[in-house]
C-alpha cells in the first residue's frame, strides 16, 4: 500500500486526535516498518488494518467508520495533491468514470507495484451511475468515503446505495443516483 | 517524560521516514539516470533507424521515378491550373514536344481545338469527383501527326503538398484510325447498300426468298404487286404450287444448284398472277448458305419482261414475215436467172457456134451484134446477182494456190476476144515475174481484173490499156488497170465505188452498164483482204489497183517445179457430159471435139450413172437440172460406188445461188461451172481438174524458164544450102552478120514495146534460122510473129528470152564457122 495513504493516516490522527493517539496506534500495532512512514514508500496493507484496528480500539470508535472518515479525509488530500485529475470531469459521474480508465492507468506509470482496485463504471441512465467496487483489500466503505466527497466537490446531490456482490465484500455495487 | 518520549519517538519515526525517502528517492534518482541513459540509446538508434529509413524511401522514390520515366505510357501531372508540372519521357514520344518545353504548358495548347472544352469540362468534373469516368479520349495538336488521339486514365490526387491531377497516357491514334476506317466502311457499305437498294427499286425487282422446302419466307414489295398477292398472303406457301404456271420448266430442280456454281441460271417463265392472268418474268435464281455453308434456300430476283416479252412476240413475227419476203424474194430471184440464163446461155453458145460457121461479112457483123447484146446482158444479170450475193454475205472465199501470171493472160484473153476497138491496144506489164504463186480465190481475182478491164474499155477510146504487176517488196505485188480513157473527176472519185452509181447521170445515157462493176470490184477485193484504190486525172486516164500478197519466192519455185512436171497428156482426155439441154450438149461437145478431146454424152441423171458406171473418166460435167434424174442425184449414185467415185464432178448450172452451190457441194461436186461460159473456162476447168495444159501459152511457159537450148538441125543445112562447105560458110557468116542488124531493131521494137515493128523484125529474121538449121528458133519465132500479129502484149514481157534463146543459136552457127 502506498505511503501516502499512511502518511495521511497519520495526519488525520494527528489532527484529530494528537500525536499522542498516533504514537499510541503504532506502539500498539507495533508495525513491522516502526511506524516511521513516507509518502513516496510502499508498505505491507497489513500494517494499515493493524493501525486502524488500533485506532479503533482507541477510540471506541468502530472500523467501518473509520474507514469512511478515512476516506473522505483523504479526497481532500488528492484534490490538493492531484489537482490535474480534477480538471477534465465536469461532473461527478464523469470523475467516477475517469477512475479506472485514467487516474488509475496515471497512478501505475508513477507507481507500477501499486496494487488499485478496480471500479467499473456503467451509465445506467443520465442519473444512474452503477459502479462495481472490486478489491481483495475489502474496504468499500473507504471507496464510499471518496465517492461522497466526489459528488460534494462536483457539489451534486445523490444518493448512494451499496450491494454487496460478494459476501466477502471483495465486490460491492454502488448504485448512484441524482 | 511521556511527552518527550513520544516527540523522540515522533523524531526517530521522522528521521526514519525521511531517511527511507532518501533512499527510495536517491534509487529513483538512479533509475531515472538509467532510464535516462537507455532512452538516449533508444533515440539514438531510433534516429540510425530513421537514416535508413529514409535512404530506402528516397530509393523507393528513385526506383518509382525511373519506372515511371521509362514506362510505355505517358505519365504526367497538372495542376488545378491545368498546368504540366511533371511528364515522363515517354510523353515526349507521343507530344512530340521536349519534356522542358511541356512543363508550365496550359492543357489547352496540347488538345485539338474542337475537343477543348469538353476536355476542360470533364477535368473539372473529374476534379469534383463529379464524374465517375476516370478515362477519357482526346485528340491532341501535334507538330507531324495531325490524327494523334491519346487515351487518358485520371487520378485526382489530393495531399499535404496540394492538389493535382495525374495523367497515365497511352496512344491510341492507329486505334481510333482503324475505328474511323471502320465507321466510313460502315457509312460506305450504308450507302452501298442505300444504292443498290435505290436501285433494285428503280429496277423494279421483285426479291422473294424461299427456305429448301420452297416456302416463301419473305417478299417485295414490288413483287407482290407484280403478282397481285400481299405479302401475308404469301407467307410459307410453295413458290412452286402458287406461281408457276404448268408450262414452265420446273424450278423445284434449282434445288440441285451446286454451292460451289458461281454463277447461276436465268430462267424466263410465266407466272400466274392472283387474279388468274399470266406475266412473263426473268427470274434469277442464287441459293442462300448460312455460315457453316450449308443451303438454307433459295432467293429469287423477278423481272417483270410482259411488255417486252409482247414486243419480242410482235418483232419475231415481223421477223418471220420479212424472212419470209426475203426468202421468196430469193427464191424469185434464183428463178428468175435461171429463166434468163438458161435462153441466153443459148444465145451466146449459138453465136460462137455460129461465128466459127461460113458467114459474109454481113451476117458476121449481126452475128456480133447479138454477142455483143447478150455478153452485155450477162453481164447485167451476173452483176445483179453477184452484188446481191455479196450483200447476202453469200460469197465464200476459197483460197487455192494458183499462178497469178497464168491467170492474168487468161483474163486477157477474155478480153481480146471481147475488144474490138482497134485504136486501144492491151498491154500485160508482167512486171519481170515469169509466174508469181498465190494462195487466193482465183475465181474472185478474176472476177476483178474483167470487170476493171470492161470498165476500162468502155471509158477508153484512144491508147492501150495496160494490166500491170509491180513488185512491192515484202511479198507484195501491186495489180493495177490502168487506161488512157476519160478519166474522172476528182470529187466524183468518191462515188463510183457506191452501187448503182456512175461518176456522171450521163454516161449511163452514153456508155450503158447498170454502175454495179466498180461496186462489186471493191467489195469482192475487201473480201480478199484487199482494197481497190483509184486515181485519175480528167482527159488522161484512170488507174485502178490493189495490193495481193503473194508466197515467199522460194515456195514460188518448189510449186513451179511440181506443177510443170505434169505431162500434157490431152488426148487421151475422156469426159462425160451429162446435159438435157440440146443447145447446151452441141456448145460444149463443138469446143472439145476442136481440141480433139474424147468425151460420152448422157441426156439425163440416169444415163449418166450409168454412162459412169461403164469406165473410168477423167471428169464429168454435169448440169443440175434434168429429167428423170437430176444432177444432185445423180453425182451421189456415181459416188457413192462404182469405177468413179473419186472423178471430180463439177455442176454445169445456168443458175448461180449459192443454196444451190451449196447442194452441189453437199450432193459430192467438187466445182461449179456457170452457164454460160467462155471456151476458156472450160478449159481452164478440165486445167484444172485433169493436170493437163490446153492452152498454148501455158505449155510455152514450161520452156520459158529459161532460155531454149540451142541445137542445129544438119538435115535442114542439107536441104538449104547443099553440101558444099565453102557456100555453107559464105551463108552463115552471111547469116551472124544480119542477125547482129536484125537483132538491134528486134531489141529497139521490143524496148519501145511496138508490136507491129516487132512482128515486122521477126518476120523478116524467121526464113534465116531455118535455112542454117536452127528449127527450133524457127518455130519459135514463128509462133512470136503469130503472136505480135494477133497483139498479145504478153510478147513484149518476153524481149530477155527471146534474145537470150536466139543468141545461144548464133553461137552455135559462130562455133561451127571456125
Amino acid at each position: 500500500m502506498k505511503g501516502i495513504v499512511f502518511s495521511e493516516f497519520m495526519e488525520m490522527v494527528e489532527s484529530a486526535h494528537g500525536y499522542d493517539m498516533v504514537d499510541k496506534i503504532i506502539i500498539d500495532a507495533n508495525p513491522p516498518s516502526g511506524g516511521a512512514y513516507t509518502a513516496i514508500g510502499t508498505y505491507p496493507h497489513t500494517e494499515m488494518v493493524s493501525l486502524i484496528v488500533s485506532l479503533s480500539k482507541h477510540t471506541d470508535t468502530s472500523v467501518p467508520d473509520l474507514l469512511h472518515t478515512f476516506g473522505r479525509y483523504l479526497f481532500d488530500t488528492f484534490v490538493k495533491n492531484y489537482p490535474a485529475f480534477f480538471e477534465k470531469p465536469k461532473t461527478a459521474f464523469e470523475f467516477f468514470d475517469s477512475i479506472e480508465e485514467y487516474i488509475h492507468v496515471e497512478v501505475l506509470k508513477l507507481y507500477p507495484d501499486a496494487q488499485l482496485p478496480t471500479f467499473e463504471t456503467q451509465l445506467k441512465t443520465d442519473k444512474e451511475l452503477h459502479l462495481v467496487y472490486e478489491s481483495e483489500r475489502k474496504m468499500a466503505i473507504f471507496a464510499l468515503g471518496l465517492l461522497e466527497k466526489g459528488l460534494e466537490h462536483y457539489k451534486e446531490n445523490a444518493t448512494i446505495e451499496m450491494k454487496q456482490l460478494e459476501d466477502d465484500g471483495s465486490k460491492v455495487l454502488f448504485i448512484i443516483s441524482k | 517524560m511521556s511527552d518527550d518520549s513520544v516527540l523522540k519517538r515522533r523524531l526517530d519515526r521522522e528521521i526514519k521516514a525521511r531517511k527511507t525517502a532518501e533512499q527510495i528517492l536517491e534509487s529513483k534518482a538512479i533509475q531515472l539516470y538509467n532510464a535516462n541513459i537507455s532512452l538516449q540509446a533508444l533515440n539514438e538508434k531510433l534516429e540510425g533507424e530513421i537514416v535508413i529509413k529514409s535512404n530506402q524511401l528516397e530509393q523507393n522514390e528513385l526506383r518509382y521515378k525511373s519506372l515511371v520515366d521509362e514506362a510505355r505510357d505517358s505519365i504526367f501531372n497538372f495542376s488545378n491550373a491545368l498546368e504540366i508540372s511533371y511528364a515522363n519521357a515517354k510523353t515526349l514520344d507521343i507530344f512530340g514536344i521536349p519534356i522542358e518545353e511541356l512543363t508550365g504548358k496550359h492543357i489547352s495548347e496540347l488538345v485539338r481545338e474542337d475537343y477543348l472544352d469538353y476536355a476542360t469540362a470533364f477535368l473539372e468534373q473529374f476534379r469534383k469527383h463529379e464524374n465517375p469516368e476516370s478515362y477519357v479520349e482526346l485528340p491532341l495538336v501535334h507538330k507531324v501527326n495531325t490524327h494523334l488521339w491519346v487515351g487518358i486514365n485520371l487520378t485526382y490526387v489530393e495531399d499535404t503538398t496540394g492538389n493535382y491531377f495525374s495523367a497515365i497516357c497511352r496512344d491510341i491514334s492507329k486505334r481510333k484510325s482503324v475505328e474511323a476506317n471502320l465507321e466510313k466502311a460502315v457509312l460506305g457499305l450504308e450507302r452501298s447498300e442505300h444504292k443498290y437498294r435505290g436501285i433494285l427499286k428503280n429496277m423494279q425487282l421483285g426479291i422473294v426468298e424461299t427456305d429448301v422446302e420452297r416456302r416463301v419466307k419473305d417478299a417485295n414489295q414490288i413483287f407482290c404487286e407484280m403478282i397481285g398477292y400481299s405479302t401475308e398472303e404469301l407467307s410459307d406457301k410453295i413458290y412452286e404450287e402458287l406461281f408457276l404456271h404448268e408450262d414452265n420448266f420446273p424450278l423445284r430442280d434449282q434445288k440441285n444448284l451446286s454451292a460451289g456454281s458461281s454463277s447461276y441460271p436465268i430462267y424466263d417463265v410465266k407466272l400466274r398472277k392472283k387474279d388468274g392472268s399470266l406475266i412473263n418474268v426473268l427470274i434469277s435464281l442464287a441459293p442462300i448458305h448460312n455460315l457453316e455453308g450449308e443451303e438454307t434456300g433459295t432467293i429469287a430476283i423477278h423481272y417483270d419482261i410482259t411488255e417486252q416479252y409482247l414486243l419480242q412476240k410482235k418483232l419475231t413475227e415481223a421477223k418471220d414475215i420479212a424472212e419470209h419476203a426475203r426468202k421468196a424474194e430469193q427464191k424469185f430471184l434464183a428463178v428468175m436467172t435461171h429463166e434468163i440464163r438458161t435462153p441466153l446461155n443459148a444465145i451466146l453458145g449459138m453465136s460462137h457456134l455460129l461465128a466459127d460457121t461460113e458467114l459474109n461479112n454481113e451476117q458476121s457483123e449481126y452475128v456480133g451484134l447479138v454477142k455483143n447484146a447478150a455478153d452485155m446482158l450477162q453481164s447485167i444479170v451476173s452483176d445483179i446477182l453477184d452484188l446481191s450475193k455479196i450483200q447476202e454475205g453469200k460469197i465464200d472465199v476459197n483460197n487455192e494456190t494458183f499462178d497469178l501470171i497464168t491467170l492474168l493472160d487468161n483474163c486477157l484473153k477474155t478480153i481480146k476476144i471481147k475488144s474490138s476497138d482497134p485504136n486501144v491496144k492491151i498491154v500485160f506489164d508482167q512486171g519481170g515475174f515469169d509466174a508469181l504463186w498465190i494462195s487466193s480465190d482465183k475465181k474472185l481475182i478474176h472476177q476483178i481484173v474483167i470487170n476493171l478491164m470492161d470498165n476500162a474499155m468502155k471509158f477508153t477510146h484512144q491508147g492501150q490499156i495496160t494490166l500491170k504487176l509491180e513488185d512491192k517488196q515484202n511479198n507484195n505485188v501491186r495489180l493495177s488497170v490502168q487506161d488512157t480513157g476519160i478519166g474522172i473527176e476528182e470529187d466524183k472519185l468518191n462515188i463510183i465505188f457506191k452501187e448503182f452509181e456512175q461518176a456522171d447521170d450521163g454516161i449511163h445515157g452514153t456508155y450503158g452498164g447498170t454502175g454495179l462493176g466498180l461496186s462489186i470490184c471493191q467489195k469482192l477485193a475487201g473480201l480478199l483482204g484487199s482494197k481497190l484504190g483509184v486515181e485519175s486525172q480528167m482527159g488522161v486516164g484512170t488507174t485502178f489497183s490493189m495490193n495481193i500478197v503473194v508466197k515467199p519466192s522460194e515456195d514460188n519455185h518448189q510449186i513451179m517445179a511440181k506443177t510443170f512436171s505434169a505431162e500434157s497428156r490431152i488426148n487421151e482426155l475422156d469426159i462425160l457430159i451429162a446435159e438435157d439441154n440440146q443447145m447446151n450438149q452441141k456448145y460444149i461437145t463443138k469446143l472439145l471435139d476442136k481440141k480433139g478431146i474424147k468425151y460420152v454424152l448422157a441426156h439425163n441423171g440416169v444415163e449418166a450413172v450409168r454412162a459412169a458406171s461403164t469406165k473410168v473418166f477423167d471428169i464429168i460435167l454435169m448440169d443440175l437440172h434434168m429429167p428423170e434424174m437430176d444432177g444432185y442425184q445423180a453425182t451421189r449414185s456415181i459416188k457413192l460406188k462404182g469405177k468413179n467415185v473419186d472423178t471430180p464432178v463439177v455442176a454445169l448450172t445456168a443458175s448461180t445461188m449459192l443454196t444451190q452451190k451449196e447442194e452441189a457441194f453437199n450432193a459430192g461436186m467438187e466445182d461449179f461451172l456457170s452457164k454460160p461460159f467462155s471456151p476458156t473456162q472450160l478449159f481452164l476447168l478440165l486445167e484444172k481438174y485433169c493436170r493437163i495444159q490446153v492452152n498454148e501459152n501455158a505449155s510455152k511457159r514450161s520452156i520459158e524458164s529459161n532460155s531454149l537450148p540451142a541445137e542445129i538441125d544438119e538435115n535442114l543445112i542439107r536441104e538449104y544450102l547443099g553440101d558444099d562447105p565453102e557456100y555453107q560458110s559464105e551463108m552463115f557468116s552471111l547469116f551472124i552478120s544480119t542477125y547482129k542488124t536484125e537483132k538491134e531493131e528486134l531489141k529497139n521494137a521490143f524496148e519501145s514495146k511496138n508490136l507491129e515493128n516487132v512482128k515486122s523484125v521477126l518476120h523478116k529474121m524467121k526464113p534465116t534460122f531455118q535455112m542454117v538449121g536452127l528449127q527450133k528458133l524457127f518455130e519459135l519465132i514463128n509462133k512470136s510473129e503469130r503472136e505480135a500479129i494477133e497483139g498479145d502484149v504478153k510478147l513484149l514481157t518476153k524481149k530477155d528470152f527471146m534474145l537470150k534463146s536466139l543468141d545461144n543459136g548464133v553461137k552455135l552457127i559462130e562455133e561451127r564457122l571456125k
